[in-house]
């Protein structure tokens, strides 16, 4: 890889909040207000934006080429925008080419847009469904839903553990959910209701529960980006993207389940990223973890998929209370996805709020250590990942 | 009776022969048990069965039902009344519902007029919800490869595609293995058996996106290894739903064939234990 | 700046209706196709590792419709991104990849059928909002009827010019083996076919038309592992316009000034009649040809019908591939026009090669009524 152009910092957030109820608004006002949010951050105005980002995942609200109707709300008038969409990793690619174009010198200042209204499809699961192989594997597919990989984690370290493991994690996700005032589901879960959930949560797909899942969410989010130049001329507190890296996987998502497992793509891509970042240690490295974790149980396993962990490390982690807010590395300060997915959003969120994280803007669920070094990863497509290095300093 | 929001769980049950909606049940047969639990509570089992409808409040344990919902009074009515969002109380264990949730959600909407407490004035505004289906009828292709699946199918043969640099079979077949990047043009017969190499006891079933149908629940996803197939490669299809609870890892299993084959996905009805 | 460039194009034959292969099986074919012309690899140190894609997931009735066709693209276990746009702009996008630093090669794979479906006007009607527009059925065809009746009240269109520009067309096509519609024409045959969307006449219009098309584009400092004969991305630009048709003034070209603008700027031409040699734009319709040219800057506001009749489009050669007029399917008009810009940069343009090019425009439209635009300026 050769050497970044220049470097890129982003210096504006917007998020609105993330529920089921945005009856108010109609898609071009719901980006809006994440799109004015994120330039009164940057106190910037729209004049300042040299180039839009645009995207989500159309099939579900049955719009065609939504950035036409969405001018509206994108502030994209007689301005270069495009539109790139790679499904649930489209917020994390949203950034990545932010960083692209911004790194390039074609744009010295983008702002990206990632957003969803689910409430306006039919049925999500049954949307997810429609990237499946029209004549063959459409029948098969239940929208994101399998709990094969929970069926594999059972197996390795036996149903009581696993099972509990799974549940902590998800418990200690709305702990942290309950902290952040824009995300979608927070339950005010307590461990002590482990061993009922376990039981009583109504199953969707083998041992994946519903209380496991991630939910369905509109929302939007917006960043602005900028050369390193114009960032610190914009803001004191810029947040460096170092790195990113995308990783897909081949079509059919069944081979995921095979005899023979092939290597995740979040293991490939921490292996590339991290090596060719010179990080050895990523649990020492970095100070927070932004994951889109879909559910519990895909969550568990990619913890050590990501962390390049082996044997049981990751569970031990979330046995030992290591990724709690308050833990050796923060897991998901936000509340995760399995709060908040509103899905063309969601990947971009996690960037967003790791770089919260590291200005020290997040409110009540700011991480009390400083924290320099985050790691943010989207998921989506054919178990596909993209993942991102944020710092808070240019010294790597 | 203890009241919450305005009334209490006696109204809900004893409207319900005024609300019900014979024409929207049929071929239901169904038994329906309420646990409410604490101040305000009580125990009633709804049956709907031939277009008619029996509400009981029983005394003592609740009898086994086609499905039972455990909650407690406020939870309840603030559910039925829809201030409550019941998936929210779902998930954090405060409704409970042990049994077939599709009863739930999707006969008993249709069922029963909704609910109103008595003096609940109507919202000033209320929000108006186009409902539209969008149809655009497609033809899709299927190319060589599949086309050589398909006829296969029809003859009772399973067709695998295989890589010419790295050996690896595709099932169904594909134009290029995606390791190589190369064309993979030779085929070869595989199975008719496979070994089941993990499998997914579906609950929750969402339309299909092409037909719209939903599936009735439970059914088990098969995800196979081939006979002849090498290791990494993947079938899923269904179970023959007869094997739903003897099904396990590891079994090998066999193909039941349609009467009637056209070189369809139909031509397979689903694979069932070999023994 | 340093620079980017194509160093390889391919392309799959235009036709009606491509039953007899799957996207995968398309996007195979053009793969190999520029595998055996530059010989680059996927993956490694000096292969390809990032991969930008272009589909629809509304035409391919596909969600991520990207992930079908991953395996016959090489992006297993690569990076890949999709432009949900008209293709152009992933030449856009690809440069930034490389301009950036990310990566020093990257192929660029697209495909779309506009057969799949049993109406691309459904479809374009989904792009308007569930309130107002979609309800009163309006899609890309009628909208282009509206900006059609705009436009030739403005420059005086005749019947006769537009059909000079679809006759002029098909002759080109004749001579472009992957085209999709030949068939010649006499001014009559077009100025008395039925009216498809008034003013818009059923010869005026585009054939539904599917398609793929394949680019490798690489860094200047790797461009010549590739070809003898790089052709270099000077100028890129795109522009969105306003959403309803009401607001905007539909024969005034906003967008398109304004994208070609930015990319004669970055090109550093100062004055395009002076320097452009050929052009490829996407006119879905007849009457595009002239508006769009005007918007370009090699017609005169206003003239088009004139410039018709002087032989504007001869003299700046445009669209020798048959253009859009002769059959591309939407997503990818403005690809299949860098393929010919390409081509005809490099020589290698057969019977329908053109002399003396060594500056060409390729233009794009996305949306009702060219809603949004995108020009490319590739050089010698």
């Amino acid at each position: 890889m050769a050497r970044k152009n220049r470097n890129v910092a982003i210096v504006g957030i917007g998020q609105t909040e993330y529920s089921s109820h945005k009856e108010h608004q109609n898609q071009p006002e719901m980006i809006n207000e994440a799109f004015r949010a994120a330039l009164k951050d940057a106190n910037l105005t729209l004049d300042d934006i040299d180039c839009i980002v645009h995207g989500n995942m159309e099939l579900f609200e049955s719009v065609h080429q939504p950035d036409l109707w969405h001018v509206l709300g994108t502030g994209a008038f007689g301005k270069p925008q495009f539109r790139i969409t790679t499904g649930g990793t489209t917020g994390t690619t949203l950034v990545c080419a932010a960083d692209n174009l911004v790194a390039s010198g074609m744009y010295d200042v983008v702002l990206a847009i990632g957003f969803e209204k689910l409430q306006e499809a039919g049925s999500t699961t049954a949307g997810i469904t429609n990237m499946a192989d029209p004549l063959w594997y459409r029948h098969q597919q239940t929208g994101a839903l399998t709990s094969a990989e929970a069926n594999n984690i059972i197996d390795e370290f036996g149903e009581d553990r696993a099972r509990r493991a799974a549940m902590k994690l998800r418990i200690m996700m709305d702990k942290h959910a309950t902290l952040n005032p824009r995300a979608h589901r927070r339950f005010g879960l307590e461990y002590e209701q482990m061993e009922d959930l376990m039981k009583t949560s109504p199953p969707l797909v083998g041992e994946l529960r519903l209380i496991h899942m991630c939910s369905q969410s509109d929302g939007a989010c917006a960043m602005i980006f900028a050369c390193e130049e114009k960032a610190k001329a914009i803001t004191s507190r810029p947040v460096w993207i170092r790195d990113h890296i995308a990783v897909h996987k081949e079509e059919t998502v069944a081979n995921n389940y095979a005899y023979e497992r092939p290597e995740t793509s979040h293991h490939r891509a921490a292996t590339e990223l991290f090596a060719r970042n010179g990080i050895t240690d990523p649990v020492e490295y970095f100070d927070v973890f932004e994951m889109y974790d879909p559910s519990a149980w895909w969550g568990l396993d990619w913890i050590r998929e990501f962390l390049l962990l082996e044997g049981d490390e990751h569970i031990r982690m979330v046995e030992n209370d290591e990724l709690t807010i308050d833990g050796k590395l923060p897991l998901n300060p936000s509340g995760g996805v399995t709060s908040s997915n509103p899905i063309g959003a969601t990947a971009m969120a996690r960037v967003a709020e790791a770089a919260l994280q590291i200005r020290g803007d997040a409110g009540a669920h700011q991480i009390k250590k400083e924290v320099k070094h985050a790691l943010a990863s989207g998921f989506g497509g054919t178990m596909w990942t993209v993942l991102i290095m944020l710092e808070k300093d240019l010294d790597w | 009776m203890t009241e919450y929001f305005g009334t209490n769980v006696e109204a809900i049950f004893d409207t319900m022969p005024e609300r019900f909606r014979p024409d929207q049940v049929k071929d239901v047969d169904v038994t329906i048990g309420y646990d409410i639990t604490g101040e305000g509570g009580g125990k009633w089992v709804v049956t709907i069965q031939q277009e008619t409808l029996k509400v009981e409040k029983i005394s003592g344990d609740l009898p086994p039902c086609s499905v039972t919902i455990t909650a407690d009074a406020q939870t309840f009515i603030g559910g039925t009344l829809g201030k409550i969002d019941l998936g929210t109380a779902l998930s954090a264990g405060k409704f409970k519902v042990n049994g077939d949730i599709s009863i739930m959600t999707g006969i008993v909407p249709k069922a029963f007029k909704k609910f109103k407490a008595a003096g609940d004035e109507p919202k000033a505004e209320e929000l108006i919800s186009l409902k539209t289906s969008t149809s655009i009828d497609q033809r899709f292709a299927t190319g060589p490869h599949m086309g050589k699946w398909f006829k296969g199918l029809k003859e009772k043969k399973f067709y695998a595609s295989r890589c010419p640099s790295c050996g690896r079979t595709q099932v169904p077949p594909r134009e290029v293995c995606a390791e190589c990047v190369v064309r993979s043009d030779e085929f070869i017969e595989i199975g008719p058996k496979g070994t089941v190499a993990n499998m997914d006891v579906v609950y929750y079933a969402s339309p299909d996106p092409l037909t719209g149908k939903v599936r009735s629940t439970p059914y088990v996803t098969l995800y196979l290894w081939m006979d002849g197939s090498t290791p990494g490669e993947c079938l899923s299809f269904d179970l023959n739903p007869k094997d739903t609870h003897r099904i396990k890892r590891g079994m090998r299993v066999r193909p039941v064939w349609n009467e009637v084959r056209t070189g369809g996905i139909d031509d397979l009805l689903y694979f069932e234990i070999d023994d | 700046m340093k620079r980017v460039a194509i160093c390889a194009v391919a392309q799959h034959k235009i036709e009606s209706d491509i039953w007899y292969k799957r996207f995968q099986g398309m996007l195979l074919d053009v793969l190999e196709d520029i595998q055996r012309q530059t010989g680059f690899v996927f993956g490694g140190e000096k292969g390809v590792n990032n991969i930008v894609s272009c589909s629809d997931d509304f035409f391919d009735a596909r969600t991520i419709s990207n992930n079908g066709v991953c395996d016959a693209i090489g992006a297993h276990y690569r990076g890949e991104d999709k432009m949900a746009q008209e293709g152009l702009n992933g030449i856009g996008y690809a440069m930034s990849l490389m301009l950036s630093g990310h990566d020093e090669v990257v192929y660029f794979p697209a495909h779309c059928k506009e057969s799949q479906a049993e109406s691309r006007n459904v479809i374009t009607n989904q792009a308007y909002d569930p309130f107002y527009c979609r309800c009163l059925g309006l899609d890309f065809l009628n909208a282009a009827g509206l900006q059609a009746r705009a436009y030739m009240n403005k420059a005086k269109i005749t019947e006769e010019q537009l059909a000079k520009v679809v006759v002029r067309a098909r002759q080109w096509a004749a001579r472009n083996p992957y085209a999709n519609e030949t068939r010649q024409l006499e001014l009559g045959d077009v100025m008395n076919s039925p009216m498809l969307c008034d003013p818009i006449r059923t010869l005026h219009a585009y054939p539904v038309s599917d398609g793929a098309v394949a680019l490798l584009l690489a860094s200047e400092k790797r461009a010549y592992e590739f070809t003898d004969n790089p052709v270099w991305i000077t100028g890129f630009g795109n522009c969105m316009d306003s959403y309803f048709l009401g607001d905007r003034d539909l024969a005034s070209n906003f967008a398109l000034k304004r994208a070609a603008a930015q990319a004669y700027k970055m090109a550093g031409i100062k004055n395009p009649r002076k320097k452009v040699d050929l052009v490829e734009l996407m006119d879905c319709y007849a009457y595009q040809q002239p508006l769009w040219l005007e918007g370009l800057g090699l017609c005169d506001e206003g003239m088009g019908g004139k410039f018709i009749d002087d032989y504007g489009p001869a003299q700046y050669n445009v669209n020798l591939s048959g253009g859009m007029l002769a059959g591309r399917p939407l997503m990818i008009g403005g690809l299949y026009g860098v393929v010919e810009a390409v081509l005809q940069l490099q020589g290698k343009a057969g019977e329908h090669q053109a002399a003396d090019v060594n500056c060409a425009v390729v233009h794009s439209t996305t949306g009702g009524a060219g809603q949004f635009h995108t020009v490319v300026v590739l050089e010698r």
